[in-house]
């Protein structure tokens, strides 16, 4: 039983084919899975034709409990469930700040979720906020999907010097390189510097066309082409992750 | 959060799924799968334990599903091409934890066979996303060229306005009568030689107080002779150990109610069938006693250290080969002109009409026997056992324990004549004291078993001595149980037969 959120500070980097595509690997191996779309931008809910009923807000999600429950909805795969994104998240950060404790509010809107699901998936919007530290104490796992450039590195050492401030674990932290362009000189010298590290998953994911068909086709990569290096790699990237999250 | 709804109903007559297609492209989008087919096979015990428990168990293609009486699904095991026959033969998973705890020692049987060919349409919206799922299930019997269609609307989560959509929109195609679970498995059990519930084990006879006694204990042979003609094939084919067991009690009470109710038949034919039927118990026998002894295999091997356990697999599989050799015996006798003539004989005296079945109390109202029966063996309880004390040989606690099955048996005889819940009560208190007396006996024939076991034992290895002494340990425990258990046994007794107790009798059975 997990939470395991993708997260980076920077947009564009693949959180939510992350997210989307191991979600779907979740599933289909027997957990019962949960994704909640945490970016306004609802990219996620997008992929799986869900929006969120009218009558969902950020309001209700922090609510919790029975205010949540209502408004998941199951994806067209068996085993997998989503928490559609609404528009009101833009003002998360905000709304969390009137709670007590106010770092912990997700943690806790999370606990009773996790009776119903095996594993929970948490799609991150590209920020640092209130809502990020929430997150940040609310995971087991925190999957940074982490393009092999310079600026890359130094968002990734600004976000360490974050966990060092506030006193949470680095232990929950886990890098990999996505889309990588094996002709780039940058991405093969980043790539090669971080091989081998702690925190740094052998496994990356290539650029690659296919995935970016999820807008068009709008399905998990794993149902457009179940066969292509892009499904290949996402399955193996699932493997590592399970094992990591078997763990805690 | 609330479970998901599954609701399935009957494809009416008028209706084929090409047509209920059609009529649904009207008013929805839907995209449908190709047709899938798969076999499906119905299982449960002879004595319908997975139906009791309510559920149903099926294995479709090669999983295996247990299903609630509502159609949710409770339990998934992919499974091989093996079909498994008893719980422990599945691999370990919580299917196989509720199986242990439903099926006990009972293998499965499997019930029907049908082909199932399923159509599912995915019902979406206007982002083409699926909504519902709707399923047209035609469920073939080939072998009788018979089949079920039925429609089974999927909720998921969070789209339930369209679930109620589609309802309406089907009830107003005529498709509104509901469908179980259970009249899949009628469906299934009408192409075959049995019917739902159609046997449970324990005694079940009702009579009238002023039944003429022939006609009472007619109705008691009866039921007991079906209840051993209906386990006879599982005892020849070997299903699981419960035929024999429920084969033996059978004739067991078949014997006891010709000793305890007697010249009510021809005196005669009473003394004759008793001797032909302890003859059916004689055969029946040591299967059953080797029977017992290997339901305790895996108890003994979980008690020993795991290097040991070798050992007593040898002692354990040289039982299975004289049960097997037994087995045989007992099938061969079975088949037998001596045997089907006692069945075919006493069928006979329970089916005729004529005087010549008749003894001195065949007229005489159930009611007056009954009363003299049960009074009779209550009263050589309680003299037997008010003797026993500390220092008694065993022997007396076991023929107790005789005593007290014989009573126990014609309270059960007559159970319908009397008040049922002073009976319930009573019968509670005779059970207290039956275990005791019974735990007792179960400990001395394990007992008995260990001292034959370690009496076969080849001495002079490090392995015999180990395993020897492993034994002797086994043995000392039960033995401290035994002596434990036998010292509860006086004030179980005084417990038995307290003035309440003696109050409550004759509250039942004083006219």
């Amino acid at each position: 039983m997990a939470v395991i959120a993708v997260y980076n500070i920077k947009g564009g980097v693949g959180k939510t084919a992350t997210s989307v595509n191991l979600a779907y690997l979740s599933a289909d191996s027997g957990k019962k899975t949960l994704l909640c779309d945490m970016d306004p931008q609802g990219s996620a809910s997008y992929y799986f034709r869900i929006k969120a009923p009218k009558k969902f807000n950020a309001d209700k999600l922090l609510k919790g409990g029975k205010g949540i429950a209502k408004n998941i909805r199951g994806t067209d795969y068996s085993g997998l469930d989503l928490l559609p994104a609404d528009f009101t998240y833009r003002n998360l950060d905000l709304a969390l700040d009137d709670f007590k404790k106010s770092t912990q509010r997700i943690n806790k809107i999370l606990t009773p979720l996790l009776k119903e699901y095996d594993t929970i998936f948490l799609d991150c919007p590209p920020n640092i906020t209130l809502l990020s530290e929430n997150i940040f104490n609310a995971a087991d796992i925190l999957l940074i999907p982490f393009i092999p450039t310079t600026l890359s590195l130094l968002s990734f050492q600004q976000l360490l010097n974050f966990f060092k401030k506030t006193g949470i674990d680095r232990k929950k932290l886990y890098v990999f390189f996505s889309m990588v362009e094996k002709r780039k000189r940058m991405h093969l010298d980043m790539m090669t510097r971080f091989q081998g590290r702690k925190r740094v998953l052998k496994q990356s994911i290539p650029f690659l066309a296919d995935v970016e068909k999820m807008g068009l086709f709008r399905k998990p990569v794993l149902e457009i082409a179940p066969n292509s290096p892009a499904s290949r790699s996402y399955r193996l990237l699932w493997h590592e992750v399970e094992k990591a999250a078997s763990k805690k | 959060m609330q479970p998901l709804q599954l609701l399935a109903w009957h494809l009416p007559e008028d209706l084929d799924p090409q047509g209920l297609q059609h009529a649904l492209a009207d008013s929805f989008n839907f995209k449908s799968d190709t047709v899938k087919k798969s076999i499906c096979r119905w299982f449960d015990t002879f004595d319908w334990r997975i139906f009791r428990s309510n559920h149903i168990l099926t294995r479709e293609g090669s999983d295996w599903v247990l299903k609630d009486l509502h159609g949710n699904e409770r339990h998934r095991l992919r499974g091989g091409r093996k079909l498994f026959r008893f719980a422990g033969d599945f691999p370990d998973s919580p299917l196989r934890e509720k199986l242990q705890q439903i099926l006990s020692v009972r293998a499965l049987i499997e019930l029907g066979v049908a082909e199932i060919h399923t159509t599912r349409l995915h019902i979406l919206n206007q982002d083409k996303k699926t909504v519902a799922l709707l399923e047209l299930q035609e469920i073939v019997d080939r072998q009788h060229e018979r089949q079920l269609v039925t429609v089974r609307l999927q909720e998921i989560r969070g789209y339930d306005k369209w679930l109620k959509r589609i309802t309406k929109h089907l009830k107003g195609l005529g498709i509104h009568k509901k469908i179980q679970p259970v009249d899949t498995l009628e469906f299934i059990l009408e192409g075959s030689d049995r019917k739902l519930l159609d046997y449970t084990s324990g005694y079940n006879v009702t009579l009238e107080p002023e039944m003429k006694s022939r006609d009472a204990v007619i109705r008691i042979y009866r039921f007991l002779l079906a209840g051993i003609q209906k386990n006879e094939q599982g005892v020849i084919n070997d299903i699981d150990s419960e035929f024999l067991h429920d084969l033996r009690v059978a004739v067991r009470r078949t014997r006891s109610a010709l000793t305890l109710i007697k010249d009510v038949l021809d005196p005669d034919i009473e003394k004759h069938f008793k001797k032909e039927f302890k003859y059916i118990g004689g055969i029946t026998g040591s299967v059953r006693d080797l029977d017992v002894y290997l339901l305790s295999r895996n108890t003994y091997s979980a008690q020993l250290p795991e290097r040991l356990r070798n050992g007593l697999e040898y002692f354990f599989d040289d039982l299975a080969n004289r049960r097997r050799q037994e087995q045989r015996k007992m099938v061969r006798a079975m088949r037998s002109a001596r045997y089907r003539k006692i069945l075919a004989d006493w069928d006979k005296i329970l089916s005729s009409d004529s005087e010549l079945a008749s003894g001195k109390y065949s007229n005489v109202p159930i009611i007056d026997l009954a009363g003299k029966s049960i009074h009779k063996r209550f009263r050589k309880v309680l003299h037997d056992g008010k003797k026993i004390h500390g220092h008694s040989p065993d022997e007396e606690l076991h023929r107790l324990r005789i005593e007290c099955k014989k009573l126990r048996y014609s309270l059960e005889f007559f159970s319908s004549l009397y008040d049922q819940e002073h009976m319930k009560q009573f019968i509670k208190q005779l059970k207290m004291l039956q275990d005791n007396l019974g735990d007792f006996n179960d400990l001395s024939v394990q007992q008995s078993m260990l001292a034959d076991l370690l009496s076969r034992i080849k001495p002079g290895t490090v392995k015999s001595r180990e395993l020897s002494a492993s034994i002797g340990g086994l043995m000392t425990s039960l033995f401290l149980r035994h002596r434990k258990v036998r010292a509860r046994f006086e004030q179980t007794f005084a417990h038995f037969s307290r003035k309440k107790n003696l109050e409550l009798y004759h509250a039942l059975f004083d006219r």
